[in-house]
């Protein structure tokens, strides 16, 4: 028998979010994706038995979060944003509001990524003393004490990049994975102003 | 009196709402976490407890396990994942021991999971959890000055209207604390 009430269709979605996330950690982002996607059906109906019980916080926000976080990771981008849009209609806490807005932030982030060409490098910004570009490519070493990290893009480019702050969580999020940056360039000098991981699929 | 026996272990069997391979990677976390600061099974953990408004305690565990760390090193390379993965471990643990939730409700957040916790008897996102690992403390990174920083951080949770309970595991001394706020 299906799962149906709210609590077992959240249940069944958080198993396979973490199948997801075991998937992740062990290096098969490809496996991943169908998983989240999953999850994310699942969490999708679990929020929806509180669309209209506007009293049920701090649950009925933070599912519509959870739901707009695996919608994001199996990039239904739009359907992410109606969970969003769900969850701030009811009467989020504030924290959770903060936090449903900082998923819509990374929702337009990535929709601009996915609506990007594949260049490892593409300037889409610039300033007569500065630009701003995009940057794809894997993460390969970092220096602790120099704020410093080195993304290799595909054409085997070496780029080395200042890390203004949180250098530990950037490594500890990104070592060793596909990820996409944001770049302010000034002269010769590249700062990172933001880091998303990039899912890729496994080619045979 | 024998310490309170805590089996790393046991955990790898799963907890409600979480899986049994999460359960085990975050019990290898904390294997391996206290065999890298030279410690082995049987260590005796302390843990200055304070969710009964106010009035502290410790409480001393022996933690034990039975699984080879010296085996798990090449998959745990990532000393802050380890350490995060093996404090959710031990958190999980005293959660248990320490408190009436046997439910560990997790959502998403985008990096990892959120982590709630509720009895049969509640519907979902009862209490909340919010948990931090330290390898080995310094002067300047200890469970006290984390503890600290998790209070400020729950207290922006106060429109939650939820309790919620703070764990801080260091895996050095080792040490912890355990509190309600």
């Amino acid at each position: 028998m299906k799962p149906e009430s709210s609590k077992e269709l959240h249940r069944a979605a958080m198993r396979q979010a973490q199948e997801a996330y075991m998937a992740v950690v062990n290096g098969d982002n490809a496996a991943a994706l169908p998983l989240y996607e999953q999850a994310f059906l699942l969490e999708q109906r679990a929020a929806h038995h509180f669309i209209l019980d506007l009293e049920q916080e701090p649950t009925r926000s933070v599912l519509f979060r959870s739901a707009a976080n695996l919608a994001l990771k199996c990039k239904k981008y739009e359907e992410a944003k109606k969970m969003v849009y769900f969850g701030l209609a009811g009467n989020p806490p504030k924290e959770i509001a903060e936090e449903l807005i900082e998923v819509y932030q990374r929702i337009i982030q990535a929709l601009k990524l996915a609506e990007m060409p594949s260049q490892a490098l593409d300037v889409v910004h610039k300033t007569p003393k500065s630009s701003y570009f995009w940057l794809k490519g894997i993460l390969k070493t970092a220096d602790a004490q120099k704020h410093k990290i080195t993304i290799v893009s595909e054409d085997n480019k070496t780029s080395i990049i200042h890390v203004p702050k949180d250098l530990g969580q950037i490594v500890r999020n990104y070592w060793d994975e596909n990820v996409s940056a944001y770049i302010l360039k000034q002269g010769k000098i590249l700062t990172l102003v933001e880091m998303d991981k990039i899912f890729m699929q496994k080619t045979a | 009196m024998n310490p309170q026996v805590l089996d790393l272990e046991a955990l790898k069997q799963g907890v409600t709402d979480i899986i049994p391979s999460v359960c085990s990677m975050m019990a290898d976390c904390a294997i391996y976490s206290f065999h890298a600061q030279n410690h082995e099974s049987g260590v005796l953990l302390e843990v200055e407890v304070d969710i009964e408004g106010g009035k502290k305690e410790k409480k001393t565990y022996s933690v034990t396990w039975k699984s080879d760390p010296s085996l798990m090193r090449k998959s745990m390379n990532d000393q802050n994942r380890t350490t995060d993965h093996g404090a959710m471990c031990m958190a999980i643990l005293l959660t248990l021991d320490l408190t009436p939730y046997t439910e560990f409700e997790t959502s998403e957040i985008g990096t990892g999971f959120d982590f709630w916790l509720s009895t049969p008897n509640e519907t979902i996102m009862g209490s909340r959890l919010e948990i931090s690992g330290i390898s080995k403390s310094s002067k300047t990174n200890n469970v006290d000055y984390r503890a600290n920083i998790k209070k400020k951080q729950v207290k922006k949770s106060d429109s939650l209207g939820k309790t919620a309970y703070i764990c801080i595991i260091e895996f050095g001394t080792p040490k912890a604390v355990f509190l309600k706020k």
